[in-house]
């Protein structure tokens, strides 16, 4: 028999809308990009368009896999 | 104090319109002085919705663009004196219009009415911020639907990066058999989904459907969904009215039906 639908509707959504929300937009990574910038151009001498920055979320990326392997 | 509540989703169709239609001729039985504005540009549906069409003279893309006094735009719904309708405008191109003559006639309402109901288009663009621009309440419509649900969320985002605008959820077409049956998601896994604060349920009710086809509110007639707007205008004005338990209150209803008909047959 076929499970309850409303299980995978949940689930699906839950996953969906964690991801949505913890991950960075281009807006907010933006302002990240310039204060980090800010930060490290007070200790060394380097242009802020010389700093290249990355950020990586490593509890997300957990949870991600977590989902995947619920879902499928 | 005058408040301006706006109905908004993320998804189209979920029943924006048809909950400002209701909820504002519930506020107006109230005895509160109501308008609503239809902020959906492009395609008119408040006016139809509430049977007004063929009263509209001017729109709310003539009063923003100076086209028109405020006042001649407002239609006054002969029905109930406490009511009136801003209809929107049925254009092709998107007419100039600036959110700064938005707010300006937001705050010019206020004067007038205590309520002033904000019915927005589907989506997240620039309708979208015309419609939330004025806002002190924002609510966020959605049915117990995956795409519904993720959509309301999408929403439920941008809305939580403004300040000073309160957001609220508001589920239709609530459908008791199915949440049953295992099929569609309870009222709390909505709540719990989305996080925000919910303002009332409406359920499913074909009565809607033929009320609009005559061009009619719920509010005074049979159908299930009517107690479901009056709760939700009584929330609205400060009272704690809960939110019903639909999975028990089917049984207590049913079992209303039965003995009726078995007491009568006692008496006569
Ligand atoms: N609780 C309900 N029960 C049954 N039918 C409903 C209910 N709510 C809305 N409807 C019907 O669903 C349809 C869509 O509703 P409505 O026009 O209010 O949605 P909307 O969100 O304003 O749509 P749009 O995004 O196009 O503006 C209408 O035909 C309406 O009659
Ligand atoms: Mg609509």
């Amino acid at each position: 028999m076929r499970e309850q639908s409303v299980t995978a509707a949940k689930e699906r959504l839950k996953c969906m809308i964690h991801y949505e929300n913890n991950i960075l937009d281009e807006e907010t990574m933006g302002y990240i990009r310039r204060d980090i910038g800010n930060v490290i151009t007070k200790y060394v001498d380097v242009e802020p368009e010389n700093i290249e920055i990355k950020v990586i979320l490593k509890e997300y990326k957990k949870r991600e896999l977590q989902c995947l392997n619920s879902t499928n | 104090m005058s408040e301006v509540i706006t109905f908004t989703s993320g998804k189209g169709g979920v029943g924006k319109t048809t909950t400002t239609a209701n909820v504002g001729v519930g506020l107006s039985l109230l005895e509160k002085k109501v308008i609503l504005i239809d902020t959906d540009i492009g395609l008119r549906n408040l006016d139809v919705v509430m049977g007004l069409e063929n009263r509209i003279v001017y729109n709310l893309v003539d009063v923003l663009t100076g086209k028109c006094r405020v006042k001649q735009a407002v239609i006054r719904d002969r029905r109930y004196p406490n009511l009136s309708v801003i209809p929107s405008a049925c254009v092709r191109e998107h007419p100039p219009i600036t959110i700064e003559a938005m707010q300006t006639l937001m705050e010019e309402l206020k004067e007038s009415y205590d309520y002033i109901l904000v019915d927005s288009p589907a989506g997240i663009d620039s309708g979208f911020d015309l419609a939330v621009c004025a806002a002190d309440k924002v609510v966020v419509v959605t049915t117990p639907q995956v795409a519904a649900v993720h959509d309301a969320d999408c929403v439920l985002r941008l809305l939580r990066r403004k300040k000073d605008i309160s957001t609220y959820l508001l589920i239709n077409s609530f459908r008791k058999q199915l949440v049953k049956e295992g099929n569609m998601l309870q009222i709390s896994d909505i709540c719990e989904l989305l996080n925000t604060e919910l303002l009332g349920v409406v359920l499913e009710d074909e009565h809607i459907i033929i009320s609009q086809n005559h061009g009619e509110s719920m509010m005074g007639k049979k159908g299930t969904s009517q107690t479901c707007y009056e709760n939700i205008c009584r929330r609205l004005v400060g009272e704690a009215v809960p939110i019903p338990d639909f999975l028990q209150e089917k049984h207590r209803f049913r079992g209303f039906f039965w003995n009726k008909p078995a007491k009568q047959t006692i008496n006569s």
